[in-house]
């Protein structure tokens, strides 16, 4: 943790940076920090707890199914709210209906405790992002090596059939809801304020506030499994879900407020990259990684509604006894995967885009030669945003689809194919003809553009009807799905750490280790989801813990990889603290990689304000070798002491 | 780039408080929109479900004889919110001219945002008094899932009108700043906060004529 700064720096007003006006910080145990969130957080469960059944006990929507969903949602909705209170985002809003502008000022705080507190600074946003999604990361991974544990044999079984069930969907809940912020998260919020040429964010409250629901949707999510668990998996099919123990109330509310936090997110960085956008630095300048996350901050803002309105009703259901998705009371458990999917669809592509983003910003700068197509990558990921919201209903080919619409899906699935492979055409383009640079970063690059092509062509595969008929439930969408997001989207994730992590901290990652985390993860990773088509198409089914005799070999050879798998995230843990925390002989470094991105032309880790005055961007980022000169030269102020100030 | 002022030699000279003005302008602008986009997908799911259980109409279950919420109830909110934001919009959109009257605001963002606290009020009170039960029909479903939830909307736009207003009377000058004030960051955030509550507070007057008409007009 390097982040260097004069202690107690604070600028407010007309201060300038070289004017500190503060001298000492308050004591971090005297604001409102994590802990007194986690109090709020157990005073808010108390309160919330004890109303719903102070409201149940006279009114018999709320009694229907004999357990008390309404006082445990109304527990984790104001457990939710206390924490908020806790740490102290509730503060300005109140400050504000009283007509005030509450003096929060952009505070320099050099401690470690920053971390630890709801902060406004984008720098810290993002490191606590990343230390989130990491944590949350390999958590769900630990979830998916006890499945992989219970499938070594068919017979003899580690967990009963209900756990086993419990933990397929809570890893595959932790995967694909909190993961859906992994590169947005920490890359989107610390990076894109460098990379534009900003020194801000636009709204850095309701950046703060969307990281500091995840904290809150990963407890409540996994305290689904002190009451009863959740057993329809991550997708929470109905009726299934309305039947379920109060398990599934976790998984709602969670699922919900990972939507608020997808919102807000996209809200913020939308407003950011349209409007705080240096001078200069026009569309056709804008780096593809800022254009990757504003797609996906796009899609995040239209679609995580909807699933903000499908959890909610679904809550809806399980507590004041609506029927929604219940087809014996006008209800229709389609409208659940209508809806669900409507949201889930699109996510597929928030969890790809920014991976995309990652690999076409990378590629050059190792290339070192300009962007292959900067337009048409553009135009790709646009095109793949657009058509992701048109393409849901091939989830439900085999649950009750009308069949006069099966072709119509069909083709709306397969035309998204066509703006995805220009995206991959342009990430090869780059690569024609250029004088590569293997360092880490472009290994996993490389190892993302191959799991990619692997996984997206399956994807190709199983747009077809016919063929989803036969794959639908097995193993072998299981295959896909893991070949196109973790082969994709989790590799261009660490492809970032390794990039971004000493523009960020200073310090580089060890090389070596680096390399061995690579290798051991790509061969690993391969190892164990390849056979997973096999296995699928042999017969066996999805989120079942006994199958034929006949797979066993395939299963424990797919088990031993997940276990090489596992290992290799501990080499990169090893790594990370090694080089972050451990080793004092690490080597700051400003450039390693010499890339011409805007984000380089400041100090390593960036200084409070980003830049000491506004860039003036003049040419491109990718114009490796074509002679031009540096992408922004540093504006010089209009007025003097105007650049100290930003206020938020 | 109009911020980009001028050209010496070859220092680039920034005016960095006109950048700044116009990148807080611009972000209430884009949030606004955006969150009223939001809003529009949000009760889109809703609208999708009344249709869709609709025309499926299960069991011939989509909405028993009569079942209807009380117009006592529903027409006030209807009115209620109509009202409020006619009033908000008219008058925010006078109070953005130059030279505007400030009390003319105040008066209209206080009266409008008790309105809308008032109409969600009723509409949280009329949930008690259904007269159906919550899982009787589809019909009956989607009413008490989308209602409330337009209640809480209703107090958002109310919360937003009372922090301007709030806002307008702890720094007079905020609605017709003039000399520095106008070039100030503080006439910025509060002008674009003004045109997003605008549009949002429009798009609630507007929802509740469609939520009006889906359940209390529509067969």
């Amino acid at each position: 943790m390097t982040i260097e700064t004069p202690v107690g720096e604070k600028v407010s007003g007309g201060g300038t940076p070289d004017e500190p006006v503060t001298t000492s910080l308050p004591s971090y145990w005297t604001r409102p920090n994590v802990l007194t969130g986690v109090v709020g957080a157990v005073i808010g469960y108390s309160i919330g707890h004890w109303f719903g059944n102070y409201v149940a006990a006279d009114n018999q929507q709320f009694q229907g199914n004999g357990q008390n969903d309404f006082a445990l949602t109304l527990g984790y909705l104001v457990a939710t709210l206390g924490w908020l209170a806790g740490l102290g985002v509730l503060n300005y809003p109140i400050a504000k209906m009283l007509g005030h502008r509450p003096d929060e000022t952009f505070e320099e705080d050099p401690r470690l405790s920053r971390y630890f507190r709801y902060t406004l600074d984008h720098k810290v946003v993002g490191l606590q992002y990343l230390s989130a999604m990491l944590f949350y990361f390999f958590a769900a991974g630990l979830f998916a090596l006890v499945i992989r544990s219970e499938l070594l044999s068919p017979t003899s079984h580690l967990l009963a059939p209900d756990t086993y069930v419990e933990v397929v969907g809570e890893h595959g809940t932790l995967m694909m809801m909190m993961m859906t912020s992994a590169i947005l998260g920490p890359f989107g919020n610390y990076l894109i304020p460098l990379m534009i040429g900003s020194r801000r964010m636009a709204f850095p409250r309701l950046e703060a506030l969307s990281f500091w629901l995840t904290p809150a949707a990963f407890v409540v999510l996994l305290s689904g499994l002190f009451v009863g668990g959740f057993p329809t998996g991550w997708t929470g099919y109905a009726p299934l879900a309305v039947q379920a123990k109060e398990g599934q109330d976790a998984y709602l509310v969670a699922f919900g407020l990972m939507a608020c936090s997808m919102i807000l997110a996209g809200f913020n960085i939308v407003a950011t990259v349209i409007n705080y956008r240096a001078p200069g630095m026009t569309w056709t300048r804008v780096p593809l990684f800022v254009w990757g996350i504003l797609v996906t901050s796009m899609l995040m803002v239209l679609a995580a509604p909807i699933l903000v309105g499908a959890t909610y009703m679904a809550l809806m259901d399980r507590t004041v006894q609506t029927a929604l998705f219940d087809v014996n009371h006008g209800g229709s458990s389609y409208l659940w995967q209508n809806l669900f999917w409507f949201f889930g669809h699109p996510e597929v592509y928030i969890l790809a885009l920014p991976g995309f983003g990652i690999a076409l910003e990378l590629l050059p700068v190792f290339a070192r030669k300009p962007a292959f197509a900067y337009r048409t990558a553009v135009a790709g990921m646009v095109g793949v945003g657009v058509l992701s919201f048109f393409v849901w209903q091939h989830h439900l080919f085999d649950s009750g689809i009308n069949p006069d619409m099966r072709p119509v899906v069909m083709f709306t699935t397969e035309l998204i194919s066509i703006p995805t492979g220009i995206i991959y055409l342009v990430a090869v383009g780059t690569l024609w003809r250029a004088k590569l640079r293997m360092t880490v970063p472009m290994l996993f690059i490389f190892g993302m553009l191959f799991n990619f092509l692997i996984g997206g062509i399956s994807g190709v595969f199983l747009s077809d009807v016919p063929a989803d008929g036969v794959a639908h439930g097995s193993f072998f969408v299981m295959a896909h799905f893991h070949y196109t997001i973790m082969g994709g989207y989790i590799f261009a994730f660490f492809a970032g750490i390794y990039y971004w992590l000493p523009k960020m901290m200073g310090r580089r990652l060890n090389d070596r280790l680096g390399k061995v985390h690579f290798w051991l993860m790509f061969v690993a990773f391969n190892s164990t989801f390849l056979p997973l088509f096999a296995v699928g198409q042999l017969g066996m089914p999805r989120r079942v813990f006994e199958y034929a005799q006949r797979l066993q070999a395939l299963n424990v050879w797919v088990s031993i990889s997940a276990f090489a798998l596992g290992l290799s995230m501990l080499v990169f843990v090893f790594n990370f603290l090694k080089s972050t925390i451990i080793d004092d002989k690490v080597e700051l470094v400003e450039n390693p990689w010499q890339s011409r991105g805007l984000e380089w032309t400041v100090p390593s880790p960036p200084p409070r304000l980003n830049f000491p005055s506004i860039p003036i961007v003049t040419s491109g980022p990718y114009e490796y070798g074509t002679g031009a000169g540096p992408m922004a030269v540093l504006s010089v102020p209009a007025s003097a002491g105007a650049e100290g100030e930003v206020l938020l | 780039m109009s911020q980009l002022d001028d050209t010496a030699g070859d220092q680039l000279v920034v005016d960095s408080d006109a950048h700044e003005r116009k990148s807080v302008l611009g972000s209430y602008w884009t949030a606004s929109r955006l969150f009223v986009a939001a809003s529009t997908m949000l009760f889109g799911a809703g609208a999708f479900s009344y249709f869709y259980l609709h025309s499926l109409d299960n069991n011939s279950l989509w909405r028993a004889p009569g079942q209807r919420p009380s117009s006592f109830l529903s027409v006030p909110v209807l009115l209620l919110t109509v009202v409020a934001s006619l009033v908000y919009v008219v008058v925010a959109r006078r109070a953005e001219r130059p030279g505007a009257d400030g009390n003319d605001f105040r008066v209209a963002a206080g009266v409008a945002s008790v309105m809308l606290v008032v109409a969600a009020m009723i509409q949280f009170w009329g949930m008690r008094r259904l007269g159906f039960f919550p899982g009787s029909s589809g019909y009956a479903s989607v009413y008490v899932a989308v209602m409330p939830l337009f209640g809480v909307w209703l107090l958002i736009g109310a919360y937003w009108a009372e922090v301007l207003l709030a806002r307008s009377l702890r720094v007079r000058w905020v609605l017709a700043p003039v000399g520095e004030n106008a070039d100030s960051h503080e006439a910025a955030a509060f002008a674009g906060s003004l045109n997003g509550s605008r549009l949002f507070i429009g798009f609630l007057g507007l929802l509740s004529v469609v939520l009006y008409v889906m359940f209390s007009v529509l067969k």
